[in-house]
């Protein structure tokens, strides 16, 4: 972990940080990952992922449309709409 | 001596499913609406929002693997795929990243050359985004009720060797989609969707070139010509001495050309995790039974199924097969057949490839909105089949037959368009007569004209009494004069 990989995360969350801000956030992050990292010398052969807590299988529902929000409630949220639409800056296409 | 190169070629497409609700929430999957009517806090991404599993996502997808010789996965798991864009409300999009649904599987297409799998190596659960608009000048508009629709991703190896092969495994794709009636398979309005990853080496190496991957493939022409186009520009880069670079590129179709997406710098890093809000999809091999006893026969089987039990071409039976609801139409046409067998089959199929079609492509129709029914169409044939009218004949009434709902036999009755008025026909029962009498036609040649009643009553003796008999004087003349007796 260096500065240049904290940027790149910072970046890729759309975050911003000072130069002090992302030295500390470099110390922090070296930390944690070396916690981590810990799990590495645990020999895990044959130790399938674990990707939930609950054991549960198969939560669905059927398919059958239901009711939705207006768009009058689906926009009360947003900072910047029109009558219909959200808005948001200039995106290139 | 000039490097002959070879294009290697994927394609990943997506398909949309036609759900009755979206893929994690129960807001309707349907178009056409305003916008921004189809959400809810799931599909909205608000915090705290919880996604529920449709359970046709899983269905179809299945469906899906299981036609296209895949293998089910047991267990398969969601994954989260982050990347910030204004119409990912979530900030990720739920798809599945280790572990699909369905993975190593095939197509077989038919190429020149002969039978070619192109394999493929997974097929996946995910989601839609929403829609951005950004024809304002100063906003990006956004529309979120195609955000949570379902999705499955279709990844094919990279077997493709040319634009045609793709075409033809895109077609084959889109085939199956729509039969299982998973999918409308529309790609101008992008409920299919096409990316290529696109290739080329010398021929003979064994490692692949630098690849692009070329989007906004809209439509079947623009998949053939953007590859066609890439691969061209591609070989043009090598043999001018320079390096292909890896793009992301998208195809301009008032241009003709692939063009380089404007894109940040970096490549995307989605850091990929396991989506903790959605428990492990398990698929038992009952399940798996079950869905497989639900898939219809698929148009690779019908095309064989045509050939061998109507007898048609295989021309015929591929563009029958091509789409379901047109094999249908032929087989309740052919089962509707006064006097079923395979020379009027292959009528039925005739009328169909050319009256049909012609009139569903003249008015944009489906064969579900032809106003000839099958039984309609079977009669025209029983009739010209029978000798009660000619083709030519059929031919004529076939617009009426459109506009009304009488089967042919009614309207020839109606019309008093039976063979006794069919000039054909008749020429022809005269022509029968005229053989089968040689002996009087030499008398009446040799002068005892008075024959010529009696050979004009065979006729309408074999017409069943119902010809025309002025009609039938007329060409009987005729064909007596055109007889030399030397
Ligand atoms: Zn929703």
């Amino acid at each position: 972990m260096t500065s240049n990989d904290i940027a790149r995360i910072a970046e890729l969350a759309r975050l911003q940080f000072s130069e002090e801000e992302i030295a500390a956030f470099t110390n922090e992050f070296i930390r944690i990952v070396d916690y981590v990292g810990t799990i590495a010398s645990l020999n895990l052969e044959g130790v399938e992922p674990m990707t939930t807590v609950s054991g549960a299988v198969n939560v669905s529902r059927e398919d059958v449309a239901g009711e939705c929000l207006t768009s009058e409630e689906a926009l009360s949220n947003a900072p910047r709409k029109n009558e219909a639409f959200f808005k948001v800056p200039k995106v290139l296409g | 001596m000039p490097v002959d190169y070879e294009p290697i070629i994927g394609l990943e497409v997506h398909a949309q499913l036609k759900t009755a609700s979206k893929a994690f929430c129960a807001c309707p999957a349907t178009f056409g609406s305003r916008p921004n009517v189809n959400t809810c806090p799931i599909c909205l991404g608000h915090p705290g929002a919880l996604p529920v599993l449709n359970s046709n996502l899983v269905n179809y997808a299945v469906k899906m693997g299981l036609a296209t010789n895949c293998s089910i996965r047991g267990t398969s798991t969601f994954s989260r795929k982050n990347y910030f864009y204004p119409d990912l409300p979530k900030g990720y999009q739920i798809s599945q990243y280790a572990d699909p649904i369905c993975h190593d599987g095939y197509l077989t297409i038919e190429t020149l050359e002969g039978e070619k799998h192109v394999g493929l190596t997974r097929i996946h659960m995910e989601e839609d985004s929403g829609k951005s608009i950004h024809d304002l000048d100063v906003d990006t508009l956004v529309d979120l009720n195609r955000s949570g629709v379902p999705l499955v991703e279709i990844v094919s190896e990279p077997d493709i060797r040319s634009a045609k092969e793709a075409y033809l495994y895109l077609q084959q794709l889109r085939q199956i989609l729509i039969y299982l009636d998973i999918c409308d398979g529309n790609m101008e309005e992008g409920s299919l969707r096409c990316d290529a990853n696109i290739s080329v080496r010398p021929k003979g190496t064994a490692e692949f070139g630098i690849k692009t991957e070329v989007k906004n493939l809209n439509s079947f022409r623009n998949v053939e010509k953007a590859i066609e186009y890439e691969i061209l520009r591609q070989i043009h880069v090598l043999e001018s001495g320079d390096t292909v670079v890896q793009h992301t590129m998208m195809w301009d179709a008032s241009a003709q050309q692939t063009r380089i997406m404007r894109t940040k710098e970096h490549v995307h890093d989605y850091r990929y995790f396991p989506e903790p809000d959605l428990v492990p999809v398990v698929v038992t091999s009952n399940t798996i039974d079950e869905l497989r006893s639900e898939l219809p026969e698929l148009p690779s089987a019908k095309k064989k199924r045509f050939m061998e039990q109507y007898g048609l071409p295989a021309y015929d039976s591929e563009i029958l097969s091509a789409d379901r609801n047109l094999a249908n139409y032929f087989e309740s046409a052919c089962e509707s057949l006064r006097s079923p067998g395979k020379s009027s089959y292959k009528l039925v199929s005739n009328w169909i490839m050319t009256e049909h079609l012609r009139i569903m492509s003249d008015m944009k129709i489906s064969v579900s909105e032809l106003r000839i029914t099958p039984k309609q169409t079977g009669s025209l044939v029983d009739a010209v089949a029978d000798g009660t009218i000619s083709n030519k004949v059929a031919k004529e009434i076939f617009p009426e037959l459109l506009a009304s709902d009488r089967t042919a036999t009614q309207l020839i009755q109606e019309r008093g368009l039976s063979q006794m008025s069919d000039e054909i026909v008749i020429r022809n029962l005269v022509r029968e007569v005229l053989e089968k009498h040689a002996d009087n036609v030499r008398k009446y040649k040799q002068g005892k004209t008075n024959l010529k009643g009696f050979l004009v009553g065979q006729v309408i003796k074999e017409s069943g009494g119902t010809a025309n008999p002025a009609m039938v004087n007329v060409v009987m003349q005729e064909e007596l004069d055109l007889i030399s007796m030397d």
